[in-house]
């Protein structure tokens, strides 16, 4: 998924339809759960960057109120199902929030570190060379300690490979790999667990 | 590092993440069972989620009701314009200009005025502001659509 900013494109009229699509079509009972399990997942980006904590409750909660208020355009081309296009809009958020974040460090930059700005952004500034150090250091470590936490998993180490070129869902991954999309679930189940405590900072 | 590297890593956070969130291929409860082993309290949690989805849903129509009022006022206005406009008319132009609407109107505006002639000039125009405002109407329905 492309790092996009959530306002860039996406934000046309006020389309009343979504809301009365979302109230006709969308079946909550399965919805809900599942866009919990996507937002958990996807927090984990954050966690793993070391950027502020998000609590997935309040991401699925942002992306329904975004939804609803209709000012994003429903693609059904691209998205057929509520589903598709709710988790679509998590997706957006958490891209938006990253990018907004690494903005924010080129924007501080600017700042002066003898100004009366908060300390921690300052001290986020990628001015500093050995920051700049610092950062590659840390993205490539996590990189790597994402491929150490899966070493002698094979069925993991394929499963992240698959993923590595960007096949995503369970039924490509069991296509590419010959597994069984149960086993891949169960396959990705093991792996959110064993990158569950690595951390970029 | 350069920011192609730091997107490229990014970039596979953003695909290892899409996969771990993906719940194609299980079924309800499994999805489920998977979120109550994550910690969290499923009731209470659906039932917070719901609260969302039906105060969005109530703010949506409340947008919707605001935007309708809002263009309704904005005909009502124009409604005043076109009494002044049409009260200098001719009755033949008048009957000239109903019949030029009614020959274009979309199935909204599909009602059959006869006996043009026999009606007076007061309730000429009075058609003709209830036309020209409903072919508007059905102007901004169109493009609402679209």
């Amino acid at each position: 998924m492309e790092i996009d900013n959530v306002n860039s494109g996406e934000h046309e009229e006020h389309n009343p339809e979504v809301r009365e699509e979302l109230d006709n079509q969308a079946d909550w009972p399965e919805i809900l759960p599942r866009l919990l399990k996507y937002a958990a997942a996807k927090t984990m980006n954050f966690r793993l960057l070391g950027i502020v904590d998000l609590d997935p409750m309040d991401l699925v909660s942002e992306a329904i109120t975004l939804a609803y208020s209709g000012n994003r355009n429903w693609n059904k081309e691209v998205y057929p199902d509520p589903i598709d296009f709710l988790i679509s809009v998590i997706g957006s958020i958490v891209n938006h929030k990253i990018k907004h974040y690494y903005k924010f460090k080129k924007g501080a930059l600017l700042l002066d570190d003898t100004s009366d700005k908060t300390p921690e952004l300052v001290s986020l500034s990628s001015q500093n060379p050995e920051a700049i150090v610092t950062e590659k250091d840390n993205l490539l470590n996590l990189q790597k300690a994402i491929y150490e936490a899966v070493a002698g998993d094979e069925e993991a180490g394929m499963v992240l490979l698959c993923i590595e070129s960007e096949k995503t869902r369970p039924r490509e991954i069991a296509e590419e790999t010959g597994y069984e999309v149960k086993q891949v679930n169960n396959i990705l189940k093991r792996l959110r667990r064993k990158i569950l405590n690595l951390k970029y900072l | 590092m350069g920011t192609d590297d730091r997107n490229k890593i990014i970039s596979f956070l953003d695909s290892l993440t899409d996969a771990i969130g993906n719940s194609e291929g299980q079924t309800i409860e499994e999805v489920i069972r998977e979120l109550k082993e994550e910690g969290f309290d499923h009731d209470a949690s659906m039932k917070r989620l719901y609260a969302v989805v039906q105060q969005a849903s109530q703010e949506a129509k409340r947008k919707q009701l605001t935007t309708a009022r809002e263009k309704r006022l904005a005909m009502e206005a124009k409604r005043s314009t076109y009494a002044s406009k049409f009260a200098g008319w001719a009755k033949d132009k008048l009957i000239e200009r109903i019949n030029e609407l009614m020959s274009t109107a979309g199935p909204s505006i599909a009602v059959s005025y006869r006996d043009l002639s026999s009606k007076s000039e007061a309730d000429l125009i009075a058609i003709l502001e209830d036309l020209q405002v409903a072919k508007e109407m059905e102007g901004i329905k169109q493009s609402d659509e679209e």
